[in-house]
């Protein structure tokens, strides 16, 4: 008989652990889709990538890499230095979730260029968001803050 | 491969905006504004040909090289930036493959385990005396081994435990309600009475609410966790008793104690806090400050003027802990906060046990509205405990009428503290505890020896020894209170002893004297 000794795979972090519940992904592409219909139905399909795409950017940049800590009061402030980011997981990284999230930006980016004539929109800008939001995800950044922005 | 037309005339337009004004010209200085002017132009010429370079139609626009269809080489770039995301192996901080033991090493394990013992082995116990066993009611004076003697153990500071008119009331109650009341607060066992003790306490403190507690030693425990939670700051008196030190663990708080009554280990503790707090810009949260009217451990007073003081001025919320000192001191009877002249409401929170001075048994915390009324679901004694039996509610009620009215009992209990620790403090050899002006107002006395021997337990014995001469020769009842190990601190062994209304002048005389005498007999013994 041989014993198989695996380490827990629970995620406790209350704050970040409803990504793993079904449909939480579903439910995100769902969310942009719909902002993307939203704004498609008054202005140019393809244009509305980019704005979704940069909004994209912008709401989760602030969400995920910017705003610290957890509104749950029982973990004591265990989390209150880090990012959304940073406390996803367990601070593990490559896991399924990390991957989705750094994927959706890259396909987003895709779709933006893609949707609209290249003539039309800021490129730079949608490369500028998308540089900026891959960076923020690679492992070498976890828990750096360049030039001692938002530390506490 | 030639150089693009545009790129010299580029060039030329960088170096004459970038160069120093002296290499270019002659050695005849010009006057600077035509020459800065001539720099900044030169300057918006090179960057308006940078502009027309990358602007669409432009050379280095994009769409050129996207006419060649070069957008399918960045998305086929971006495809395999994705693909490459996707197959990233997983790293985790702490993780261990997956370990697979042999039989061998099982059996191998099973055979070397020892069992620990269940609990450690213990070197040596604490030496505690026989204890006295008493075979009559608590009164002013106590049957103890078929004697009789006054009793100076008791907290019942006004001796309203054995009033005649108390035991009417309870027998009344008795016969109306039965003796229990059956059931948690919030589940059909409140009872008319507890509402009208929790109004009459209110009256009595002249505060909004009060709230009820059936156990006196559950009130901090209680009262603390439900404002404090895992983010908060309690500052605390290191001598505080047990009950308020498992509310501050209870309460998952940051728990820091200051020296006892050392205003300034305060002040200190404070700023500090503050500062902290500042440098690493934490989130406000809610800070208490929890200190006792008179100590349980040591007899002392409080300063709660300077305390609140300090309250105030660093934005904390003081709570205290009147157990003691209702009914014992203020100008009403109110405890410490009004002999102190707190402005109402100066400590947010007060709580006390309703078992000393008013005869009953329980507890109470008072104050505000919101205060009070936290605590019907914040508080865990309130909520997962009976409610108290109705005939102590009725007879805590009585006892408070009585308080109200007996200033002549304050007083003479006053009186009764500051003669007994004159007396105590002439004696020499013996130390009391408490030095200040304000502490000849507690009526608990702790005793200890002056010169103490090292051994705690070796002054234990000798103050165990001085306590049974008095019992034997004064035919007065004082002991020496035991301290449990959970406990944050060992005060070390001291007699404790309790001074109330219905102590005469003589008999504090005779018990000082007595003191004096066991100690100089006994001393040569020793």
């Amino acid at each position: 008989m041989a014993v198989s000794r695996t380490v827990s795979e629970a995620r406790v972090n209350k704050n970040t652990n409803w990504l793993n519940a079904e449909g939480a992904w579903l439910w995100y592409l769902g969310l942009i889709a719909l902002t993307w219909l939203a704004l498609s139905s008054f202005m140019d399909a393809g244009l509305a990538w980019t704005y979704v795409h940069l909004f994209h950017g912008a709401v989760t940049f602030y969400l995920m890499h910017w705003t610290k800590g957890s509104p749950i009061a029982e973990d004591q402030g265990v989390w209150d230095s880090h990012t959304f980011w940073e406390q996803l997981d367990d601070e593990e990284q490559g896991t399924r979730n990390r991957k989705f999230f750094a994927v959706v930006p890259l396909v987003l980016f895709l779709l933006a260029t893609h949707g609209s004539d290249f003539r039309q929109q800021p490129l730079l800008l949608n490369l500028v968001v998308v540089v900026v939001l891959l960076v923020a995800k690679t492992p070498a950044m976890h828990g750096v803050r360049l030039f001692g922005i938002n530390k506490y | 491969m030639a150089l693009p037309a545009w790129l010299p005339h580029l060039v030329a337009a960088a170096t004459l905006a970038l160069l120093p004004p002296f290499a270019a010209a002659d050695a005849v200085p010009s006057p600077p504004s035509p020459d800065i002017s001539l720099r900044l132009a030169a300057l918006g010429e090179w960057l308006w040909e940078l502009w027309e370079l990358i602007a669409p139609g432009g050379k280095l626009h994009p769409a050129g090289f996207l006419e060649h269809k070069g957008h399918l080489v960045v998305e086929a770039l971006l495809v395999l930036l994705i693909a490459y995301l996707v197959w990233q192996p997983r790293s985790s901080p702490s993780k261990k493959a997956d370990e697979r033991l042999t039989e061998k090493e099982i059996d191998q394990l099973c055979e070397e385990w020892q069992p620990e013992p269940l609990c450690p082995e213990i070197e040596s116990f604490p030496e505690v005396e026989k204890p006295l066993l008493a075979t009559s009611v608590l009164g002013h004076h106590i049957e103890v081994d078929g004697e009789k003697l006054l009793n100076m153990v008791s907290t019942d500071f006004l001796g309203l435990s054995t009033s005649e008119h108390i035991k009417d009331v309870c027998r009344a109650t008795i016969n109306k309600y039965g003796v229990g009341s059956c059931g948690p607060r919030g589940f059909y066992g409140t009872v008319d009475v507890h509402l009208q003790l929790e109004e009459s306490i209110s009256e009595f403190m002249g505060t909004q609410e009060t709230i009820i507690y059936s156990y006196d030693m559950a009130t901090a425990a209680s009262v603390l966790p439900a404002f404090a939670n895992a983010k908060d700051v309690i500052v605390c008196d290191e001598a505080v008793h047990y009950p308020i030190q498992n509310g501050c663990t209870l309460s998952r708080a940051k728990v820091l104690k200051f020296k006892h009554n050392d205003m300034g280990d305060l002040e200190r503790l404070l700023v500090k806090v503050a500062a902290e707090d500042k440098k690493l810009r934490k989130p406000l949260n809610r800070r208490f400050i929890v200190v006792e009217a008179i100590y349980h451990n040591t007899g002392e007073l409080a300063p709660l003027d300077a305390i609140h003081a300090l309250a105030a001025k660093h934005k904390y919320r003081l709570a205290v802990d009147e157990s003691l000192a209702i009914g014992v001191l203020g100008p009403k009877g109110r405890g410490a906060c009004e002999h102190f002249g707190l402005p109402p409401g100066g400590a947010e929170i007060v709580f006390a046990s309703m078992g000393n001075a008013l005869a009953s048994a329980g507890g109470f915390c008072t104050g505000a509205r919101e205060v009070a009324d936290h605590q019907r679901l914040a508080g865990q004694g309130y909520c997962f405990s009976a409610s108290q039996p109705p005939y102590l509610a009725t007879s805590a009620r009585a006892a408070l009428e009585a308080v109200a009215g007996d200033g002549e009992g304050r007083r003479q209990v006053a009186k009764g503290a500051a003669q007994l620790r004159r007396e105590l403090g002439r004696v020499a050899g013996l130390e009391v505890v408490g030095s200040h002006e304000r502490d000849l107002l507690s009526p608990v006395v702790f005793l200890r020896l002056k010169d103490a021997p090292e051994s705690s337990v070796e002054a234990r014995r000798r103050l165990s020894e001085l306590a049974d001469w008095v019992r034997r020769r004064q035919r007065v009842l004082i002991t020496i209170p035991i301290s449990s190990p959970i406990e944050w601190r060992d005060w070390g062994p001291a007699i404790r002893i309790v001074v109330t209304a219905r102590h005469g002048e003589g008999e504090l005389r005779g018990l000082a004297k007595g003191l004096e005498e066991g100690l100089k007999e006994l001393s040569k013994k020793w």
